[in-house]
Formats: structure tokens, C-alpha cells, sequence
């Protein structure tokens, strides 16, 4: 196999195909602190992409809460298993991806989901890490018993799993944004692509009987649109854009700034091997650092650090791109910080958002006289 | 019947053939013409090897009842070695080398893979084996061997396929539903082994796939989802809200074209011919140039029809010897051409490259017109 550079993990790896990068890549950050799993997302691709038969129980979007969600069925344990001991050595992974750890005669280590394990994609829900104690865990950070929600869509990756598996080159990878298909005219069903994506976000219809996955809303995206997904999301976690390779990162655009410059946004499972692009800003309250490193990396801390100083409004610049996400149905390209506004520019180089860095909070009082009520602040 | 000898009196032929001396009836009571040529070999190292009487010579002696035992035991002895070495010969098939097509006036019986008439064509054992040219790979094949039998008109070609299996599948609904299927490759180039791994760019090769699923599609009507989840509900489907009676199951692809939907059936409505709905064949034509290049020809004119024997699939597959599409194999009565076998067994989940394949590109010898 030829030997490709991943960044995430910082060396060289095997893949299927040489290494060839899109001219610009599609991705985005998840901002995991601001995710209610209000299921918008969910809903909004759902109605959009998947309303065929045969798709019913296809979600391309979907939200999970971690540790014990996941969709299907434990799809990062299992892979995780099979994948056996990971390690880093500090930046470096130094154990195998799902590429180097293939058995003989295939091309990645996977394995097949059965319909049942699609069939339940609010397993966990809501569950805390452990039992529920008397204990008023939530009034210190981080808490000792947590649960956080994980939404998920195809990663896009610069070596999607899917496309190296397939051997009909029916995926492809698009060279002008890296949007990752699945040609409907070429598949023939043979659900190997199923089998190699670790984040099983490839999916077999049941009717035409071939493979389906996210397209990014490919059509919004060209024309300078926000996904389905991000568009509507009303806790304006996502932030869409364009994302260059470490040495090329630009500090204007905002997907740039977050994964490279201040490096608060990590990949998802990066120790797999696929240099997802879609990214995650890590909990900040989970009280057990090893679950967010087993799943963002070994940076895991350093990301929950940074988060937290911007929080307590040392860092206006990475506040400012925080709040611009969703701002703007628009691609925003770049932003910059002016004082306590954030403004961001689309793809076309027209201003579409213009806010406040800190958001005005008003503290009302406990009793408001005018109509002789006293108020409760519940959250 | 024909005997070896007699077939290669009647066709003049320089290569041998192997003919069942059983009738199609008794064939199906036997076994398959595997079974019985497995033992035929058997007999024949039986009668050739460690005979009794010699045994019972080494162990003569001058005391009547000692020779007695000696007689019994060594009788025993080489009985056992016999058995043992026939065990053997009965483990080891006498593998084709060729694939004769016998040319009958009568029409071809394409759909019927049980016609008297497919006992008039040689059997070919032969020997299948794992695949391992192409990623990924399947190291532990199904079967050790498929009979093959062909017949052609002078207008069609067909290939009766036979092989055991441990557990049938014909349905592709759910995610890890793959189906028994079936394949003949044909090939132009008889000489050239690596037309066996799916031809090459300057000599594509023609390939006829059998599908059990297509075939319950055609026979029993489309499996629609309600065959794989029967329990299953749905509140609604967003392109066919306006649907009056939501309790029936939605009919594909009818309710979505009638909506101008069709699109939330990608596949179809882009016309993968692995999306159709409405099947004519449940046999594929299809032209190849490597392993990853399969691709289905315009037109498809391609028959057959397989039935469950004898604890295995019974298959036929069936092409006009003349082309239809471009780069489509010729098939000239009198001449020969390569050809090459697969199996995909679905309780496996075999598909794709995951396949049991014939080991060599073997000589198709097309029977002149009489």
C-alpha cells in the first residue's frame, strides 16, 4: 500500500490510493459544549435526504450521548476493540491505524453492523458515566459524573475508509471541496465500504439495495450555503468551512483558526487513521480526561483549557469565532475581531455577520414590581 | 449413452470428455455427476492397489489355524490400507481440463434446469478454489468443485451450473442479506490465464451473472422491505405525505414516481441496474477489464433460472452466441474460447470479490453445427 501523510497523527501511514488532497476541503467544527440534542440537525437532514423507502432508518446526521450512546450499536467500541491497545508518543500515534492493521487479504480493519444494531439510535440517552448520587455533582468542574451529546455526520476524511475499501471505485472524493460520494450509477451493493468505515456512516438501502451516505448537502455548499444540518442549528454549535493543511492554515478563516491556530477543535477517533474533517471541541466538564483522549486525541486537555480561559472572556478572538458560528446562513471565509464585534465575510467577500463578541446578559431581579411577581431563574 | 470413447468417435475431437452413463432421473436420485465419478476413481485405486490376495500370500504359513488368524489379520490389515487409500482416492476428484458444449437441434431449455436434455451434454467436475488476485480476498473457498455442464443450438449458448451448499439465501433486503449467485466468464483469448482475473483492457471479457435474488423478484414479486421487516413501522414519509390510505405499505417505485419523488430512490431513479424493481432476467451481462471494472452491457439478453437439488443450486445461464453490445464475446459454433467459473454463497456473506473461483482460465470447446 502507498504510504500517505496524516497530519492528526503525525507521520506517514498506509492507504489504498497515494495521497492526493482536494484543492480545498470541506469540514467543520462541533462545539460539543453547546449541543442539547435537540435532534434539529437530526430532523432537518432527515426530511431533506433520507424520506425514501428503504431509507427509514438511515440517519445521517444523528446526536449520541457519550459514553453510552452511539449509532449503531457500539460502533466506536467495537472498532476500538478490534483495533486493540493505542498509544501516542506525545504528538505521534504510535500504534496501528485501521489501514496497517487490515488481516491478510483485506484492506482495512472493519466489520459489518447487523439491521438491529442500526435500530436504536437513542441507546443511552441522557445516561450519565455511572449511578446517579445525592452528591451535587454539577456545581463544580469538571464533574465527576457526566454525560455529554456527540453529533455526527460522514467525516468526510482525507482517506475515507469507505473509498479505499470499495473495489469498484464507486466513492470518490470530489477534488474541488473533498466532499466524499458514493456514485449511485456505479455501486453495486457489495457493502464493503459499510464494513471499513470505522464512524459507520455509510448505510445499505433497502430497496435499492446499494450504499448511501451524507453528501454534505453538496448542492448548498457549492453555492456558498451552510448544510442542512448546520443551518439549522439552533444551539449554533457548528462552524462550516474550509480547511487547510497545518502549514497552510490561515488565522482569518475560522475553521482554520479553531483546528490550527488556537488548536481548541480536534478530529474524531483520530488514532483510526482517516483524517476526518470534521471536528470537535471537546466537554469541558467530563471529570475523566482518558475518555476525551481515547476519543479526540492526546490533546484532549490543552482543547478543555483554552475553551475554558475563552469562557471567562480571556480570549475576545476565539470567542468571536464561536459566536459566528451559524451567525449567517452564508460559508463564512473570514472573520476578524474588532474591539467586542466579531465580523464575517462569505465566500464572495460580503460582510453577513456583525455581533457582539459577549453576548449583553441582563440580570433581572427576583421580584418584579410592575406586575407584583416574583421570578425564578431555573438555568 | 455415450461412453469417453464413443463421444470422441462421434465429434472426431482430440480432447477427452467425461459423459454420465445415468439418465437425468437417476441423477437425481444419485447425486450429482461429482458424487459418482469420486467413486468411480475409488473403485479403480481399489482394484489397482493392495489386493487381498497378495496380502494373504506374504502371510502364508505351514499351521492351519495360525495361517487362518495370520489370513484373517493380514486380509484385515490391507483391507483397512485399501479402505484408507480409497478414502483417499475418493477425496481426490479427477478435475476437467476443458468445458465441452454439445450442439442439440432442439431450442436450448433455458429456463429449465431440470430438462432430460442437460443429461446429453458432458460433464466437466470443476475445481474450484479460493480467490486471491484481488482485495479482498476469500482464502477458504465454499466448494471444492461445481459440475458444468453446456449445450448450445446454434443461435444460443447455456451453461448448467451444479454445486452444494450448506444454507441458501436469495434475498439482499437487509444490510448483512447477501445472495447465492452464480457466474460464468467467457473469454476470446483461450491461452491467456490472466483473462481468469476479469479479462484486461485489450480483451474484455463477457461475464453472465445468475442472482437468486433478482430471481425471487421475478418469480414471487419484488422483496419489499415488509419481506425483511414485517414488523416494522413508519409514521410517514415526508414526499408522500399526501397519500390517503397510510396503513397499506407504500408500493415502489409506483407511489414515489406518482409524487414526483422518485429521487428519494436514488439508485432507481438513476437507473443502477442493481436498483431495478421490475426485473426481466435473473441473469446479469456484463463486460469486464479488470477486477473493479464489471459493468453492466445495454442490452440485456442474457436468460437462465436456477432451482434448489440435492442439498445445492441446479443453474442455468444462457447468451445469444451472437454480440448484441460492443465488446461482447463472439461465439463461433466449431471454435473454442476460455471460460472460467465463480460461486458466491450468501450465508457467507460472499460478495463481490469474496467469491469461490474456477483455479484456471479452462478451453471452451463450442460443438460445430451438425
Amino acid at each position: 500500500m502507498p504510504e500517505v501523510y496524516n497530519w492528526q497523527i503525525n507521520r506517514t501511514m498506509q492507504y489504498p490510493f497515494p495521497e492526493s488532497r482536494p484543492q480545498r476541503q470541506a469540514g467543520a467544527v462541533f462545539d460539543t459544549n453547546k449541543c442539547i440534542a435537540c435532534q434539529t440537525c437530526t430532523i432537518a437532514c432527515k426530511t431533506t435526504w433520507t424520506s425514501g423507502k428503504g431509507q427509514e432508518y438511515m440517519l445521517w446526521n444523528n446526536v449520541e450521548t457519550k459514553p453510552w450512546g452511539s449509532y449503531p450499536l457500539a460502533y466506536d467500541a467495537r472498532i476500538l476493540n478490534l483495533l486493540g491497545a493505542q498509544s501516542w508518543e506525545n504528538d505521534t500515534y504510535a500504534g496501528k491505524t485501521i489501514f496497517e492493521a487490515a488481516p491478510p487479504g483485506e484492506k482495512v480493519l472493519g466489520w459489518l453492523p447487523e439491521d438491529l444494531d442500526w435500530a436504536y439510535p437513542n441507546k443511552g440517552e441522557d445516561e450519565t458515566r455511572d449511578t446517579m448520587s445525592s452528591d451535587k455533582f454539577y456545581l463544580r468542574l469538571p464533574h465527576d459524573n457526566w454525560f455529554f451529546y456527540l453529533p455526527r455526520i460522514c467525516n468526510h476524511c482525507t482517506y475515507p475508509a469507505c473509498l479505499g475499501s470499495c473495489p469498484r471505485t464507486a466513492i470518490y472524493k470530489r477534488p474541488e471541496d473533498g466532499i466524499v460520494l458514493v456514485d449511485q450509477e456505479r455501486c453495486r451493493g457489495y457493502r464493503e465500504c459499510i464494513r471499513a468505515c470505522p464512524y459507520k456512516k455509510v448505510m445499505y438501502n433497502h430497496i435499492t439495495r446499494i450504499s448511501e451516505k451524507c453528501v454534505l448537502c453538496f448542492p448548498a455548499v457549492e453555492k456558498g450555503y451552510l448544510t442542512r444540518c448546520m443551518r439549522t442549528c439552533i444551539g449554533r454549535i457548528r462552524t462550516f468551512g474550509y480547511l487547510s493543511t497545518p502549514d497552510k492554515a490561515e488565522a482569518d478563516n475560522p475553521v482554520d483558526f479553531l483546528v490550527h491556530v488556537r488548536k481548541v477543535a480536534l478530529p474524531l477517533l483520530p488514532q483510526l487513521g482517516l483524517e476526518p474533517n470534521i471536528y470537535y471541541i471537546p466537554p469541558i466538564h467530563v471529570g475523566d480526561m482518558r475518555f476525551l483522549k481515547m476519543l479526540f486525541g492526546p490533546h484532549a486537555p490543552e482543547a478543555v483549557e483554552k475553551y475554558k480561559k475563552a469562557m471567562r472572556g480571556e480570549d475576545l478572538e476565539l470567542l468571536g469565532v464561536l459566536e459566528l458560528a451559524v451567525a449567517s446562513d452564508r460559508i463564512i471565509r473570514r472573520f476578524e475581531v474588532k474591539g467586542e464585534t466579531v465580523v464575517g465575510w462569505d465566500m464572495d467577500g460580503n460582510e453577513v455577520a456583525r455581533i457582539p463578541v459577549k453576548e449583553p446578559t441582563v440580570v433581572r431581579p427576583e421580584f418584579d414590581p410592575t406586575i407584583q411577581v416574583y421570578r425564578y431563574n431555573v438555568c | 449413452m455415450l461412453t469417453e470413447t464413443g463421444q470422441e468417435a462421434a465429434y472426431g475431437r482430440r480432447w477427452r470428455v467425461e459423459v454420465s452413463e445415468m439418465t437425468g432421473d437417476e441423477v437425481k436420485e444419485k447425486g450429482t455427476e461429482g458424487e459418482k465419478e469420486e467413486l468411480e476413481v475409488s473403485a479403480e485405486s481399489l482394484g489397482q492397489k493392495d489386493s487381498p490376495e497378495e496380502s494373504a500370500t506374504a502371510a502364508e504359513t505351514r499351521d492351519p489355524e495360525r495361517r487362518k488368524l495370520l489370513v484373517g489379520l493380514g486380509v484385515g490389515a490391507v483391507a483397512a490400507a485399501g479402505a484408507a487409500v480409497g478414502g483417499y482416492a475418493l477425496l481426490r476428484p479427477r478435475w476437467a481440463k476443458e468445458v465441452y458444449c454439445r450442439y442439440v437441434a432442439e431450442e436450448l431449455p433455458v429456463g429449465d434446469p431440470d430438462s432430460p436434455l442437460w443429461s446429453t451434454a458432458p460433464a466437466a467436475r470443476i475445481q474450484m478454489g479460493p480467490q486471491t488476485m484481488a482485495l479482498p480476498t476469500k482464502p477458504e473457498p465454499a466448494v471444492g468443485g461445481i459440475t458444468v455442464r453446456s449445450l448450445h443450438d446454434g443461435k444460443k449458448i447455456a451453461f448448467r451450473l451444479e454445486w452444494k451448499t450448506k444454507g441458501f439465501s436469495d434475498s439482499t433486503v437487509g444490510t448483512t442479506d447477501f445472495r447465492d449467485a452464480c457466474a460464468v466468464l467467457l473469454s476470446s483469448k483461450v491461452d491467456d490465464q490472466n483473462q481468469r482475473v476479469m479479462g484486461s483492457p485489450s480483451a474484455p471479457v463477457t461475464i453472465l451473472h445468475w442472482k437468486a435474488d433478482w430471481q425471487k423478484d421475478i418469480e414471487e414479486g419484488f422483496q419489499d422491505e415488509e419481506t425483511a421487516f414485517p414488523n416494522a413501522s413508519f409514521d410517514f414519509y415526508p414526499p408522500l405525505v399526501r397519500r390517503k390510505d397510510a396503513s397499506r405499505p407504500v408500493k415502489v417505485p409506483d407511489e414515489y414516481v406518482e409524487a414526483g419523488a422518485s429521487r428519494y430512490l436514488a439508485g432507481y431513479a438513476v437507473g443502477n441496474p442493481l436498483s431495478l424493481i421490475d426485473r426481466k432476467t435473473p441473469v446479469e451481462k456484463l463486460r469486464s477489464t479488470s477486477p473493479g471494472t464489471l459493468t453492466t452491457f445495454d442490452s440485456q439478453d442474457a436468460e437462465g433460472r436456477g432451482v434448489a437439488r440435492n442439498g445445492g443450486w441446479r443453474v442455468v445461464l444462457a447468451k445469444p452466441l451472437r454480440p448484441t453490445d460492443a465488446d461482447e464475446i463472439e461465439l463461433s459454433p466449431g471454435r473454442t474460447y476460455g471460460v472460467a467459473f465463480a460461486i458466491w454463497v450468501g450465508s457467507l456473506h460472499d460478495v463481490g470479490a469474496r467469491k469461490t473461483v474456477s483455479q484456471l482460465l479452462l478451453p471452451l470447446h463450442v460443438d460445430p453445427v451438425a
